[in-house]
């Protein structure tokens, strides 16, 4: 039985045993429609309130950005911009400004006198963009926005946004900049409110760095709140990236492990090595990692050294040159509170990381290949064969290849870096697993099973 | 395994309110809504209620759903906050014995399939089946594990070989 069917097994268990509710939920999907809620039915109606309930609370936490349950009451919608500076503009239903709030100290600057009380929201956008520009918080070294559309009904907000998003890309391109809008439709949330006004930004900033986090859990709410939308911009694009990377990763790692089990007489040893070559960073399809917004332009790089340049650093400061090099990568990316670029070498199997200071190109941290692991991943003769491996499990067990039923040896590699070979058999009833060191030839584990 | 492309049409059909389109998407998704929520609550009861919860609550925000071309990873995002509310509920009432070995009973089902789903509740640590479930019910690619759980992507894969080593066992034991 291989993994697919395994798979396909466990699904169709599940499937025959799915109680058949449907009929109920129809109905009271139904109820819910009309908002007609009888108090003094039995249990199963009342069902429909909790999973308001719990519909409201799944909205808070952002995975679908929008959606507004309230649609008797008079919808005012928030619309926030944040590049530094944040800006919240109330408007009515007609897009008529209401009210306008300065987040921070450069928002104030940004709104200095300006009255933009009962004007269009379109007006509003363009003069508060203007004087974002005039004082310096946009430019070709800072192009980014996010836009963030709260409240009102969900079709309309999604026109807002993508109206905005034009309006900034026009008047960015007077100065000819290329704008990078984030936008984003969020939904209400006290908590997230809180943390919000904390650090004096928006709410949709707040969900935005709530999303990042979500997406990469290595990175800190409280240090990139405070960050410019340009850096967080970056950081979402290079999440994105890295999401390629490990879909790629994944089928690779998938398709090996398949073949291993297809094909149980074949070795892996290739297979494994393969997998650590290159990856090919070009594919754009299905790149969601952070949910919820839409994005349209690059963040400008402009304030950070070029990633040609960072890699010269790189390579410099381990004493590489390019020609040698079999795979690298340059990320940049937000650590030790600052834009640092990540540059990940490898030549061969030895793996080189060089942290360097974004903006002044200082190296701030390098690592050369030294635990054992690496060392012996330089150099795959020093692995002991496939054979000597089988052959040690199986005196081990004290059983003769002869008499040994479906042998099967894999070079895996185990959880502090080390390979190792992992032979299975049967023997009779017995179902034999041993791991094996792949350089000593020592055995890691022995486990014996009777397989009835 | 269901096709996104075909599940967003059927969201995009509820949201204007096509009763059609409601039945096939519970037809095509309420296994992995159910087996889900019974793999996190280890009770058919409580797994009956979020199955009809989730779908009232998709039914719900059909209208709200923004296609990212993951509409499985919505359905099942739904369930999990589901699941979560329905812990703490049960945390609230305050009798529940984890230690207890959990026997899952369904008239509907044959005996076999129940063994199964009792050794899969009872052998597997709660991680174990949760990416068992996810990969083989839910159809998730173990990145999508990884991003679903928050659990790193080669923990995913490594649990996922192991688990696929156990259930080979619960299988052949079952078919017996």
């Amino acid at each position: 039985m291989n993994r697919k069917q395994v798979d396909e097994k466990i699904s169709a268990v599940f499937a025959d045993s799915v109680p058949d509710i449907f009929s109920s939920i129809a109905s009271d999907s139904e109820t819910q429609k009309g908002k007609v809620i009888l108090m003094n039915e039995k249990k199963k109606n009342l069902m429909p309130i909790a999973a308001v309930a719990a519909c409201l609370i799944l909205l808070c936490t952002g995975f679908f950005a929008g959606a507004v349950f309230s649609r008797n009451k008079k919808p005012v919608t928030t619309v926030s911009l944040d590049v530094n500076p944040s800006i919240e503009i109330k408007i009515n239903s007609k897009n008529v400004v209401t009210d306008v709030d300065s987040l921070n100290k450069d928002a104030e600057i940004v709104l200095g006198e300006m009255d933009l009380e009962g004007s269009k929201i379109d007006v509003a956008i363009n003069a508060v963009m203007g004087s974002m520009l005039r004082n310096g918080y946009l430019s070709e070294i800072s192009n980014s926005v996010l836009v963030s559309v709260e409240g009102g009904d969900s079709a309309k907000n999604a026109q807002l946004q993508s109206e905005i998003t034009k309006w900034i890309n026009n008047i960015l391109k007077i100065k000819d900049i290329d704008a990078a809008v984030i936008s984003q439709e969020i939904a209400s949330n006290s908590n997230l409110q809180e943390r919000a006004s904390k650090a004096n930004v928006s709410l949709g900033k707040a969900q935005l760095v709530q999303d990042i986090v979500t997406a990469d859990p290595t990175k800190s709410f409280d240090e990139l709140i405070n960050l410019p939308i340009n850096d967080l911009y970056i950081i979402i694009e290079e999440l994105e990236r890295k999401g390629i990377i490990d879909d790629e990763t994944e089928d690779r790692l998938e398709d090996s492990l398949e073949s291993e089990q297809s094909s149980e007489k074949e070795s892996t040893n290739e297979s494994t090595n393969e997998s650590a070559s290159k990856v090919n960073p070009t594919k754009e399809q299905n790149a969601v990692t952070v949910p919820g917004i839409t994005h349209s332009g690059t963040a400008s790089e402009k304030a950070y050294i070029p990633r040609d340049k960072a890699l010269e650093i790189a390579l410099s400061a381990v004493g590489l040159t390019k020609a040698q090099l079999t795979k690298c990568e340059v990320e940049l990316d937000f650590e030790h509170g600052k834009m640092v670029y990540d540059v990940e070498m490898k030549v061969g199997f030895k793996e080189y990381d060089v942290e360097i200071d974004a903006v002044t190109g200082a190296v701030l941290e390098k690592k050369f290949p030294q635990n054992i692991a690496s060392d012996n991943l330089t150099d795959s003769s020093k692995f002991i064969s496939k054979e000597e491996a089988q052959n040690i499990a199986l005196k081990a067990a004290g059983i003769s290849a002869a008499n040994a039923k479906q042998i099967k040896t894999e070079l895996d590699r185990s959880d502090s870096g080390n390979y190792k070979y992992e032979v299975d058999f049967k023997y009779g009833i017995y179902e034999y697993e041993y791991e094996i060191d792949a350089v000593s030839g020592k055995i890691l584990k022995s486990e014996k099973e009777a397989d009835i | 395994m269901v096709d996104s492309e075909c599940l967003d049409k059927l969201i995009k059909k509820i949201s204007e309110n096509d009763k059609t389109a409601f039945e096939q998407l519970y037809k095509q998704t309420s296994a992995a809504v159910y087996a889900y929520a019974l793999s996190v609550l280890k009770s058919p009861d409580d797994a009956e209620d979020v199955l009809h919860d989730t779908f009232i609550c998709l039914h719900t925000s059909a209208q709200s759903y923004q296609s990212q071309g993951k509409p499985m990873a919505w359905i099942m995002t739904v369930t999990k906050n589901l699941c979560m509310q329905k812990f703490r509920d049960e945390k609230r009432r305050a009798h529940s014995d984890a230690s207890e070995a959990v026997v899952f009973e369904s008239p509907e089902n044959s005996v076999a399939d129940k063994a199964i789903i009792n050794e899969l509740l009872n052998s597997l640590s709660d991680d174990e089946r949760e990416i068992l479930i996810l990969h083989a019910v839910s159809g998730f690619k173990h990145r999508e594990i990884s991003k679903f759980t928050g659990l790193p992507l080669s923990t995913v894969l490594s649990k996922y070989n192991r688990t696929v080593k156990k259930c080979k066992k619960i299988l052949g034991e079952g078919d017996v």
